[in-house]
């Protein structure tokens, strides 16, 4: 398996994380089919997407975790944080409860992701500003304050949605380049393309920076 | 329904976002966080599949792919995003018919898993995760069924012959990929058969994973790449009547026959041409006679050799010449025809046949061609053999039909030009001698 060609240099891994129905799901429809998913139906646990995209003329290849936004799978999405490179936290301008909400979605993912995992904030269907409750100032200072970065998008128009996802790897590889990611790790979120025969990278034990990402 | 309770409770249902990771982290991983089903799917895949297919098993745990990635969604909608409708009823039935313990379910998932192993088993981690998360959607659900019920209850229900997509080399050993067992193929066994003696021990079948393991690792490597583009077509490897779809043999053989129209097709036009040029009247307009000119060169395109140049072992300037069929009790005649003045591939060709027996040739309507002074010297009999530079593989499944359509044709044709003796030919250049029933379709020989 290993000797076989590979179209990519790296995988990445995200999240896609947030309140029920601020759009998670259609921002990955979005993102990897091209198309504004109507009458999306409930992630049930998870769901999964991939594309790949280029950096630097490096091909790379995301592993997007689309999770459930459901407060009774918060559980089990739990378990996806793991080794998450990057976290796509959405929130719905149309409603201020999702945003109220990023905090402990925020603190969710600082407990369970590594030091260096890239946050980024989405405000999602910035096409509905007749209804927007959050203001673009209001969110951009409490990403400021957080550290994350932020764009408003819209799964509806498409509008930033590759950008969101095309930022965030190309910190995760500004990252890489500076040394603050170890390859090797399976925390990392960021895989290799596999050099050795019978080697993958998510079964290669490496040391864990973090002991309470022991799920 | 006891059972399934446990596919929807949560132990640690948490009212409120902010609390949940202070008191998460300290639970067990995978016990208690998600609920039960997270240990219902652990046992699920400790006791069923373990047992029923180590080897996926295994391979699952190697690329840490847990089943409750997948395993939720598709226990707690009971399949329903992962068959359509129609499927999905059969396996309701199948899932409330069955008893209070309610344990189809679980093995209804390790079946789903099983039927998928060949594409699992080839592939890498992305991958395996969008066909769980995707599953197939041609998967023979009665299939599936039945394996489940056989590892529910193995006493009372046989075991599906093909529940397992075994690779298997072709029994020729002609084709050097692996061909699954065809999915759709008919399983003549009944699923409600009496109690049989259970014959399958787990052992045997652990020998022959391990044998598939030593022999797919080999093969892993040389097809993966080659393998995800093509399990976009899911059935690239179907096996259909005896061919695998990709074999060199069925190629060829769908390659002979539709030469066989095209030349059919060709013959036919030019016979149709020639009648029209026979009565057509004398003081058309140029545009009809124009018209007619185009669908002779459109004849000419349809030349076996100009739609097939890989398969011409002549060089494209034997074009002149033309073919035609006379029968001898076991040979086949072609000869060849050539223009008088052999300049043009205008290639108008007209070919008579019996159907044109009683049209007048010539004198009317020569003259006409030759006052719009176009290709006029269409004299050519563009009569081609159509598997002339074929392959000389033998494909008896369609031989018989196409030399009995061909021989129809070319003895008809022959016989009408003999009879009534086109005035243009001028001398018959080649007669290529077949013999029909051997493997190689033809010889030629020149004859002057």
């Amino acid at each position: 398996m290993s000797s076989a060609p590979y179209n990519y240099n790296y995988i990445f891994k995200y999240i896609i994380i947030g309140d029920m129905g601020v759009g998670k799901s259609c921002l990955l429809h979005q993102f990897t089919e091209k198309k504004f998913m109507a009458n999306c139906p409930h992630t049930i646990g998870v769901e999964f997407g991939t594309r790949i995209i280029e950096v630097d003329d490096k091909k790379i290849k995301l592993q997007i975790w689309d999770t459930a936004g459901q407060e009774r799978f918060r559980a089990v999405t739990r378990s996806y944080y793991r080794g998450a490179a990057g976290a796509l936290m959405v929130y719905d301008i149309t409603r201020r409860s999702t945003y109220n909400h990023l905090s402990s979605w925020l603190t969710d993912t600082r407990n369970l992701t590594n030091p260096n995992t890239v946050i980024f904030l989405i405000g999602n269907k910035s096409d509905l500003e007749s209804t927007r409750e959050v203001t673009y100032e209001e969110a951009k200072e409490f990403a400021d304050e957080n550290g994350l970065m932020f764009l408003e998008a819209s799964a509806m128009s498409g509008q930033n949605v590759e950008e969101a996802f095309l930022e965030t790897a190309r910190k995760i590889y500004q990252n890489i380049q500076e040394g603050r990611l170890d390859l090797n790790a399976s925390e990392s979120g960021v895989q290799h393309r596999p050099s050795q025969p019978g080697r993958t990278s998510l079964t290669n034990e490496a040391p864990n920076t973090k002991d309470q990402c022991s799920c | 329904m006891s059972s399934i309770e446990s596919y929807y409770r949560i132990k640690n249902f948490l009212q409120s976002p902010t609390h949940c990771a202070v008191i998460d982290d300290d639970l067990n991983p995978g016990m208690g966080t998600g609920g039960e089903i997270l240990s219902q799917l652990n046992s699920i895949r400790e006791k069923i599949l373990a047992k029923e297919d180590l080897h996926l098993h295994n391979y699952l745990l190697k690329l840490d792919i847990p089943l409750h990635i997948f395993g939720i969604r598709w226990l707690r909608l009971l399949f329903g995003r992962e068959f359509a409708l129609l499927d999905l009823l059969i396996i309701w039935d199948a899932i409330f018919a069955d008893s209070d313990h309610f344990n189809l379910p679980n093995y209804i998932l390790v079946a789903m898993l099983i039927r998928i192993r060949d594409k699992l088993l080839l592939s890498d981690q992305t991958t395996c995760l969008t066909y769980l998360m995707r599953y197939p959607t041609n998967v023979d659900v009665n299939l599936i069924l039945r394996h489940a019920l056989h590892m529910l209850q193995p006493k009372r229900f046989e075991r599906p012959s093909n529940a397992f997509v075994y690779y298997t080399s072709n029994k020729q050993g002609a084709v050097k990929g692996i061909i699954p067992i065809s999915r759709k193929a008919s399983d003549p066994e009944t699923s409600y058969k009496s109690p049989k003696s259970g014959s399958h021990s787990s052992g045997e079948h652990i020998y022959r994973m391990d044998e598939q393991i030593t022999k797919l690792q080999t093969q892993n490597a040389a097809n993966s790449a080659a393998q995800f583009r093509r399990d976009v077509s899911e059935d690239a490897n179907a096996v259909a009547e005896g061919y695998s779809k990709n074999s060199l043999d069925l190629i060829n053989l769908e390659l002979q026959n539709a030469q066989t129209i095209i030349s059919i097709a060709r013959t036919k036009l030019q016979s149709y041409i020639s009648t029209i040029k026979n009565n057509i009247p004398g003081n058309s307009s140029k545009e009809l006679l124009q018209a007619l000119d185009g669908i002779d060169e459109l004849c000419g395109f349809l030349d076996v050799k100009f739609v097939f140049p890989i398969h011409a072992t002549r060089p494209p300037i034997d074009e002149a010449l033309e073919a035609n069929e006379q029968v001898n009790s076991k040979k086949s005649l072609w000869k060849k025809y050539k223009s008088n003045d052999g300049m043009t591939l205008a290639g108008v060709d007209t070919k008579p046949m019996a159907s044109h027996e009683s049209h007048s040739v010539g004198g009317k309507h020569r003259p006409v061609l030759a006052d719009t002074n176009s290709i006029s010297e269409f004299t050519i009999n563009a009569y081609e053999r159509p598997d002339e530079n074929v392959s000389a593989t033998p494909s008896h499944l369609l031989r018989g039909v196409r030399e009995i359509e061909l021989l129809t044709i070319a003895t008809s044709e022959y016989v009408d030009e003999l009879t009534e003796g086109q005035p243009n030919i001028a001398d018959i250049q080649n007669v290529i001698t077949t013999t029909t029933n051997s493997g190689t379709t033809q010889k030629s020989q020149f004859s002057k």
